[in-house]
């Protein structure tokens, strides 16, 4: 009978396709979840693997348990190994034959490659990663002072139960603080093949215990900089000993120094792509050495005006325009009325400026690359590709001419529209 | 001569059909070649290929409303006599089967790249060949009705897309203006865009799309939201990822799917995409061979196509497997696929616009 | 000794000679018709065919069996005229009723009180009609009739149907067969003596279901009445819905053994007149022993009886019905089954209820939309969540991927089978629900449902977020109100899953593809199924988005009416306000 047949067909059909397994389908416990990669350069061999693998049991126990157990009851929610090995991507087998699954890059959110490994060029390593179908073109990029291995051993974020969620969340941070640029592994990958800009990289560290506040860059006017240090310099006792602060600084693939946290600020400001962050301002009128907090805002993105000369050298004009809001005067100094109101706003802008002209010049004469991306505003000067490509913006920045000026408004003062001395007994 | 029962439908359908199986090819590694020719301006390259392609389809609607009733097959034929318009048809007949095998082979490839790692490439072969096979079978009408029922997806899903990239957006990628020089960018690019199929494939189908006097509106606004399309996604394309960079990725469809990030939970939907792709892919193999099959069977003057679908697919999936990898299929479509569409989508229009002035001169001669 | 005789029987082999019990034998007829086959295998195959081959080839031809008394349908030939006098009339019909042994047909023999009095019988079926009519009918002819009869030829039974009896059909016949076809109805016959021809009454009466609250398409607004089983009472539902002279019903019968009534009902100035020429087309066209219900002749009518989807509307609501009519569509009503087949229909309007007419355009608009996307879901996604565990894990957000995978490492089976095991105990549950006794139904429904997925998950067997998935599906497949539809996506679920497990995601596109190519090369009646947007037809105003009733202006194009709109372009015209007031 037809029908019979027609069955039979279909039959033959399901048997033949489930028997030979589903092409390609793995079960989510047959797959391990790499959260976290780092990359080190072995004594051995060419390179250090740690991976960071996420232990899904152990999260949907510790959340749907009776509380209180969390990773002390025995199960860890992650597991940490490392491999010597020379190629990034075939290590991954490597690891399956320890954890008894496949690994899968398809959530790692973190690539945190080693300063060693930086400075030496981490183009060799990117290639070959950009072009592995798992890779997440969003997750992070990080360089870690020290080693990767360190820091992936020894980050134990304490607040999150899911051990990604941290990186997502330091994703989303600097729009609050500012004190480091995000990079994506797209955008850099991007940038180290374009001819407008050079990337950067947060950098991490894990704080060593007990050592001093030895801060690199100690400038000159102000020990009230909030963000002096870089990573694994802030003296934070307790919590999580993996911080993230700074940016390290690269030429093509090579990098070439870093950027203090309040550094990576001005970056940020000159860019356009700060949002806010809570700043501290050296007072212009307070009798002793004191701070005045601000929050400030770019108001708008920075204005970037360039011109080429004739015979070739370049002028940049950048104006940026912050609107802060006092959130704090130490002094007591009565800023909020109409003439001390400018005072505080031309100090800011001051200070600004010459953290920003200390930026340029560091990139111009120390790091010679354009991290803050003058080159893409160049090349509205050109037409086609070819003329561009033999202007050669990138050499010829350390000779370029930068001015900065800064436009501060302060809008809002806060809760006390007033402040009023404090009074008393002497 | 028994006139093969082809359905009807209306023109709003013919342009959505038309419109989505010329989209097809942006799904494919086929922008990345555009990115080569055109740099940062690389957006601009389908302008001078809508030139073309719009005045190919007014020399095509001039030929079918001298002939009314008639498809390009008879036309040729009675243009040219039976013997040299045979010969001409049975080149159309193959351009279809070409473009079939090579389309099912780069939707198969980009899907195992993209989707399906380990999943033999003869399966996914297989079934979308079993896919254009069914909507060739069940008839133009169903396909025209199919391609009108999923637009709103197809086409707003693109759209969605490329609205959804807007944070990630740079507009300095767009400079250098002219990219890699006007004359290049509209040149070659003209060149390498105009490569379609529908004009033909529309000529063919002009029966079913309610005669030749439509064929004109149709075509243009094919046209229009076809390049518009892809004018758009290039754009979008250049825009986030540097051209640079853009020119290696074998799918830039798919990795710019893959880059959408709204907040936590909305990243890597690039998976809801290989369901748009599936469809149009589908759809794109199941015209061509239905457009091979009609085309036979008007050449050879047999009542029912159906038949011919058949053989003409397992054809079509034969010659999908022959190129050996990925790279000699993609060198394939650039250096062998795009100049061979020419040849039917706008030589034989002219040959037979030549062909008819003659025949005119000759009998006007006569008199 | 008894006592020994007994205690030998108990230990001795007796052989039971019924161990076979009733065996049902081929009946002659049969056996007659396994021979003519034996002759029909064509003459090319080879002698000596095995029983195998008999028996394939019986099967393979279609034979429909002959009623094994063949010999009745000669008869009734014969017998097919009203004899002229009683005695005959009365032994034919002892015959054909098979009377005495067959109850329930009565023959009351009774005079007719005229001047000279005749001799009849009344014929009719105890519990078919209606006792106090008869009453009365008896009564009339036999107490009230006096007066002097021209005893002419032909002239009596004129005179009894013109004075004598009083019910409110008669008609004569003089066909046996006629007669039988009443009375099997519930209609009484009267036979007279000296006449060739006989009198039918229309008595019907029997025990029916009154007119009770639709069961299965509840809705909260409009009428609540739901169409019996009476036909009668149910074209009477749909006319005082539609008060007009130009709602027809035509009435067809369908049956070769057993006659069943069905009527066509459209309005004559509205349907498409080649719509219902097919309708009754196809109808007439039907040769079948029985037709049960309106299922069954909708499975004989329909244009594709092999695609799951349906394409002809059945509902219990005579409002829907009403509605649809003025719409220019034609309706089927069954004699015997409550439902009532309306054609052409669309599968957008088989998504449609009475909630969204009788309430506000917003409301209908949204409750549309939730039921638009209740439909995908039913059938997408078991599939889809399949087609992402086991291929796209990167679709998840990672916390949900691995609170997923982690509820997933106790359970010892891999997806495909867990989603099969709840699909399956789902539809167990569903079956079940169907045949429980009302008074335990809610308890086992608790029952089976939560206590069954809440011990599965702790013994591990499912993982919690599959439990979820099951329940919304079936949720969301009684969110669809229309029941062979979502009948329908409960089997296409299947194919999704089973596309989903091999292809991933690729796999639910192909499945989309075929599926929506399928659905749009439906006809149904003549309407493209997928109207208005397979073919793009005009816009409706009513299809998913609900517009304002006042914007309702044209009837649904792909009917194709004789009057295309129905309402003006100002529909509410108290809006317009007297200009120079």
């Amino acid at each position: 009978m037809r029908a019979v047949r027609v069955c039979v067909l279909i039959l033959t059909l399901m048997i033949i396709i489930t028997t030979t397994g589903c092409w390609g389908g793995r079960e989510t416990d047959e797959v391990a979840y790499v959260l976290a990669i780092g990359f080190d350069k072995g004594e051995q061999d060419e390179l250090l693997v740690t991976v960071r693998v996420a232990n899904p049991r152990a999260i949907a126990g510790a959340g749907a348990g009776a509380g209180g157990e969390g990773g002390g009851g025995g199960a860890q929610s992650t597991l940490v190994l490392s491999v010597e090995s020379n190629t990034p991507i075939p290590t991954l087998n490597l690891f399956d034959i320890s954890v008894d699954r496949q690994l899968s890059l398809l959530h790692t959110k973190a690539y945190v490659f080693s300063e060693e490994l930086a400075k030496e060029g981490l183009g060799r390593l990117l290639l070959p990663l950009n072009r592995y179908r798992e890779l997440r073109g969003n997750s992070l990029i990080l360089v870690t002072r020290g080693k990767a291995r360190d820091f992936i051993e020894n980050n134990k974020p304490l607040l999150e139960l899911s051990p990604t969620k941290q990186f997502e969340l330091i994703r989303e941070l600097p729009g609050t603080h500012g004190l480091y640029s995000i990079t994506l592994f797209q955008q850099f990958y991007n940038d180290i093949k374009s001819l407008s800009m050079e990337g950067t990289i947060p950098l991490v560290a894990i704080r060593e215990e007990g050592s001093g506040t030895a801060g690199m860059g100690a400038r000159g006017g102000g020990e009230q900089i909030l963000g002096k240090y870089t990573a694994g310099e802030v003296p934070i006792k307790g919590g999580n000993r993996a911080q993230i602060m700074g940016n390290a600084v690269f030429r093509r693939d090579r990098m070439v120094g870093e950027i203090s946290g309040e550094e990576a600020r001005y970056l940020l400001i000159l860019q356009g792509g700060f949002k806010r962050g809570k700043f501290s301002v050296a007072d212009p009128l307070a009798a002793e050495p004191m701070s005045v907090a601000l929050m400030v805002i770019q108001a708008r993105s920075s204005k970037i005006r360039t011109t080429i000369e004739p015979d070739g050298s370049v002028a940049v004009d950048v104006d940026i325009y912050l609107e802060p809001e006092i959130i704090g005067i130490m002094s007591g100094v009565n800023y909020e009325t109409e003439e001390n109101k400018p005072i505080l706003e031309e100090a800011i802008s001051r200070e600004i400026e010459q953290g920003c002209r200390n930026l340029i010049q560091r990139t111009q004469k120390e790091f010679r690359s354009d991290i803050v991306g003058f080159g893409k505003h160049l090349k509205h000067h050109f037409w086609t590709s070819q003329p561009w490509e033999e202007f050669q913006w990138l050499a010829r920045y350390p000779e370029a001419q930068v001015n900065v000026t800064v436009h501060t408004q302060i809008r809002r003062t806060g809760f006390l529209l007033k402040t009023t001395p404090i009074r008393g007994g002497e | 001569m028994k006139m093969i029962k082809e359905g009807a439908f209306g023109p709003a359908e013919a342009i959505i059909l038309l419109a989505i199986s010329n989209i097809a090819r942006l799904f494919l590694p086929y922008p990345r070649s555009l990115v080569e020719i055109g740099g940062s301006a690389a957006w601009m390259t389908p302008l001078g290929g809508l030139v073309i392609a719009l005045a190919g389809v007014y020399v095509m609607s001039v030929i079918l409303n001298k002939y009314p009733g008639k498809t390009i097959i008879e036309i040729t034929e009675e243009a040219f006599g039976p013997v040299v318009g045979t010969l001409l048809n049975l080149v159309t007949v193959s351009f279809f089967m070409a473009v079939g095998s090579l389309f099912t082979r780069e939707f198969s490839e980009a899907m195992i790249i993209a989707a399906l790692p380990e999943t033999p490439i003869s399966v996914i072969s297989v079934a979308f060949l079993a896919m254009g096979l069914t909507g060739a079978y069940l008839g133009i009408e169903a396909l025209a009705r199919v391609s009108r029922l999923s637009y709103p997806y197809v086409l707003g899903g693109i759209s969605v897309l490329l609205l959804v990239m807007i944070p990630q957006l740079d507009i300095h990628n767009l400079f250098p203006l002219f990219g890699n020089g006007p004359l290049v960018v509209f040149g070659q690019g003209a060149i390498s865009t105009a490569g379609i199929t529908e004009i033909i494939l529309a000529a063919v189908l002009v029966q079913a799309m309610g005669g030749a006097k439509q064929f004109r509106s149709i075509g243009f606004r094919a046209m229009l939201i076809a390049f518009g399309f892809s004018v758009a996604l290039l754009a979008t394309l250049t825009l986030s990822i540097h051209h640079y960079s853009l020119s290696e990725l074998t799918l830039p469809f798919y990795k710019l799917s893959s880059m959408i990030y709204l907040g936590r939970f909305f990243q890597r939907v690039e998976a809801v995409f290989v369901i748009i792709w599936s469809i149009v892919g589908a759809l794109k193999i199941a015209l061509t061979l239905y457009g091979a099959a009609v085309s036979l069977a008007r050449l050879l003057k047999l009542p029912d196509y159906r038949p011919l679908i058949w053989p003409l697919g397992l054809l079509i999936f034969t010659f999908s497997l022959l190129p050996t990898d990925m790279t000699a299929t993609i060198s394939l479509d650039l250096q062998f696929l795009r100049p061979f569409t020419f040849v039917p989508n706008y030589l034989f229009p002219v040959l037979i616009m030549i062909a008819y002035w003659l025949r005119r001169r000759g009998s006007s001669a006569g008199r | 000794m008894i006592n020994l005789k007994n205690l030998l029987k108990m230990i001795s082999y007796q052989e039971n000679l019924e161990r076979e019990g009733f065996i049902l034998k081929e009946t002659k007829d049969e056996q007659m018709k396994a021979g003519k086959d034996d002759q029909k295998i064509p003459p090319g195959k080879k002698e000596g065919s095995t029983g195998e081959d008999k028996k394939k080839h019986g099967r393979r031809s279609f034979r429909k069996p002959v009623p094994s008394s063949g010999a009745n349908e000669q008869k009734s030939g014969e017998f097919d005229l009203i004899s002229v006098f009683l005695e005959e009339n009365r032994k034919t019909i002892t015959q054909l009723y098979d009377l005495p042994k067959n109850k329930d047909v009565v023959i009351r023999n009774f005079t007719i009180g005229t001047a000279p009095p005749v001799r009849c019988f009344g014929l009719f079926i105890d519990g078919l009609t209606n006792t106090t009519l008869q009453d009365l009918l008896f009564q009339a002819m036999m107490a009230f009739a006096e007066q002097t009869s021209p005893l002419g030829r032909g002239k009596l039974v004129e005179l009894v149907k013109e004075s004598l009896l009083p019910g409110n059909q008669v008609v004569v016949k003089s066909s046996l067969r006629d007669i039988l076809d009443g009375v099997n109805y519930g209609d009484t016959a009267f036979f007279l003596e000296g006449c060739s021809k006989a009198l039918l009454v229309e008595t019907k009466g029997w025990e029916r279901r009154g007119v009770e609250r639709p069961q299965i398409e509840q809705t909260i607004s409009g009428p609540q009445e739901a169409f019996t089983e009476t036909l009668r009472t149910n074209t009477a539902l749909l006319r005082k819905l539609l008060k007009s002279e130009q709602l027809s019903t035509e009435i067809l019968t369908v049956g070769s053994r057993i006659k069943t009534y069905v009527a066509v009902m459209y309005l004559r100035d509205l349907a498409n007149p080649d719509l219902v020429a097919e309708v009754r087309r196809r109808i007439e066209g039907i040769k079948v022993d029985f037709v049960a219900d309106s299922g069954v002749l909708e499975q004989f009518i329909e244009d594709h009886p092999y695609n799951l989807n349906p394409t002809i509307l059945s509902t219990e609501r005579p409002d829907r019905v009403a509605s649809k009519i003025v719409e220019g569509k034609v309706a089927i009503l069954v004699d015997g089954s409550p439902l009532t087949l309306v054609v052409p229909t669309t599968m957008y309007e088989q998504l449609h209820t009475g909630e969204e007419t009788y309430r506000s355009w917003q409301a209908g608009t949204y409750i549309r939309y939730l039921r638009a996307m209740a439909f995908l879901v039913s059938f997408l996604l078991p599939g889809m969540y399949l087609s992402l565990v086991l291929f796209h894990h990167e679709m998840f957000p990672t916390e949900l991927l691995l609170a997923i995978a982690g509820n997933r490492e106790k359970v010892p089976f891999p997806s495909i089978i867990e989603v099969l095991l709840m699909e399956f105990s789902l539809e167990l549950i569903r079956e079940a629900g169907l045949r429980i006794p009302g008074v335990m139904g809610s308890t086992i429904g608790i029952v089976g449902a939560l206590i069954l997925g809440q011990a599965a998950v702790q013994a591990n067997i499912v993982s919690p977020i599959l439990v979820i998935l099951v329940a919304i599906t079936g949720l969301a497949s009684f969110a669809i109100p229309y029941y062979s539809l979502a009948f329908s996506t409960r089997i296409y679920r299947f194919f999704y899953i089973a596309l989903g497990v091999t292809l991933g995601f690729f796999g639910i596109a192909i499945g989309l593809f075929v599926h929506g190519i399928l659905a749009a090369n439906l006809k149904s009646f003549g309407a493209p199924y997928l109207a208005p947007t397979g073919p793009r037809t005009e816009a409706g105003a009513d299809v998913i988005t609900r517009l304002p009733v006042f914007f309702h202006e044209k009837r649904p194009d792909y009917v194709n009416p004789q009057d295309a709109t129905r309402q003006p372009r100002v529909s509410r015209q108290w809006i317009k306000k007297d200009k120079g007031d």
